[in-house]
């Protein structure tokens, strides 16, 4: 059997962390993998956090790494089950990020900004929250923000001409 | 889609939190009021509460990799195949119960040529340069042997016992009278130890029998060209060992 503690943590936050996954890569098979992952590598390290956000921020970055490989996107796209995505709460301007728009940000984006970005429209956080989680100012936080509208306008303008031709 | 907030949204994080009881009270408190009046808020909470009845996946047996191994990098499915027969859909629950599988541990030499090394009754254990092959179900059941069986849908992971520091290579290929398949990337020199599983899953779909087989080698060993042809056009620098899985009836 594992490790007593890495089940303990698992039972209290596996669930958390699954519809975490979902909720970023759109399916629950890739979602699975990426949590069971985390708990493989944790106990191999010998690590067995038991606080939520460290877990929630490890899911996430793991998500973002898949959803940044180019060969993964299609297949991604493609097994994406809108029924198992809440609908966006929270809008960057006028637009939601969904599995599509998030994976054409995350080829723009540095890493700091894509995990930013990704708190803030897909996990509703306020900056204040997101500024805590990741042990930033809020002065940063809003920079990185900032950074990310000016990139989703610029996809979304794109877009728009591709979509007149 | 959106279902707008009445004001700033709870963050999905703090619903978790609140949902554990991780909360303090005044913050609590605040969360209640806002959900009162929130419906798209109320809405959130109710599909985290909405699965505390559904069973947890179990996580792969690897209490032997907890004792030291080295650290594999067990994220992602990057490289679910996408043939038609490998089934690639969204499922949240493990497959039904199957068949225990059976007790014996094949253990091959990691040499130049398979099938050549002893078969050890021995679980999880390294023992000189030998390696060993396990598939893992979603529910946690082993199957060890040479032989096993599965369930249309039954998905499941690779797991691999290999010295550590051995710096080797592996790739997974299946067979069955369609040709053969490859529903995982390659583990470019793995993290070897003991119960290391390779990163990535796979399900087996249809009601043919199937031949999983593990080849490893060096790097450069792994020549999938070579192994889509057969088992017996693999090179002579790479081994392999594999799982004979017979479709189970339908119930």
């Amino acid at each position: 059997m594992p490790p007593p503690a890495r089940i303990e943590a698992y039972e209290r936050h596996g669930r958390a962390l699954l519809r975490r996954a979902i909720r970023l890569l759109g399916n629950a098979d890739d979602a699975r993998d990426v949590v069971q992952g985390l708990f493989v590598d944790l106990c191999q390290r010998g690590e067995v956090p038991t606080d939520l956000p460290y877990l929630y921020r490890s899911v996430t970055n793991r998500c973002l790494t898949l959803l940044r490989d180019a060969s993964n996107r299609a297949r991604l796209l493609d097994r994406n089950d809108a029924a198992l995505v809440p609908p966006a709460r929270t809008r960057c301007d006028d637009h939601v990020i969904g599995l599509d728009l998030l994976t054409k940000l995350a080829r723009e984006l540095d890493d700091s900004e894509t995990e930013v970005l990704t708190y803030r429209y897909l996990d509703d956080m306020t900056q204040e929250e997101i500024a805590s989680l990741l042990g930033l100012s809020r002065k940063t936080v809003g920079k990185r923000l900032d950074r990310v509208r000016e990139v989703v306008r610029r996809i979304a303008e794109l877009g728009a001409q591709e979509g007149g031709r | 889609m959106t279902a707008r907030c009445t004001g700033e949204a709870v963050s999905w994080l703090r619903l978790e939190r609140y949902h554990l009881g991780e909360i303090a009270e005044n913050e609590r408190r605040s969360i209640d009021a806002h959900l009162v009046g929130c419906p798209a808020c109320a809405a959130c909470l109710a599909r985290i509460a909405e699965d505390d009845g559904v069973p947890l996946p179990a996580l792969p047996d690897i209490h032997a990799v907890a004792e030291g191994a080295a650290a594999p990098p067990a994220q992602g499915l990057a490289a679910r195949t996408a043939r038609s027969r490998w089934l690639l859909r969204a499922s949240a629950a493990a497959g039904g119960a199957l068949a225990a599988a059976a007790a014996v541990v094949l253990f091959l030499r990691a040499g130049p040529r398979p099938g050549t090394g002893d078969v050890v009754a021995m679980r999880n254990h390294v023992k000189g340069d030998a390696v060993a092959f396990s598939l893992v179900r979603d529910d946690g059941a082993r199957i060890d042997g040479p032989a096993g069986t599965f369930r249309d849908g039954d998905r499941f992971k690779a797991v691999v016992t290999c010295p550590p520091g051995a710096g080797m290579s592996f790739d997974l290929v299946v067979y069955d009278r369609g040709g053969a398949a490859f529903p995982l990337q390659p583990a470019v020199d793995l993290g070897c130890g003991n119960g290391t599983p390779l990163p990535g899953a796979f399900r087996l779909t249809g009601s043919d029998d199937e031949n999983v087989c593990l080849v490893w080698g060096t790097r450069d060993a792994l020549k999938r060209d070579e192994m889509a042809q057969g088992l017996e056009a693999i090179g002579a620098s790479a081994s392999r060992a594999c799982i004979a899985l017979q479709a189970a009836a339908p119930p």
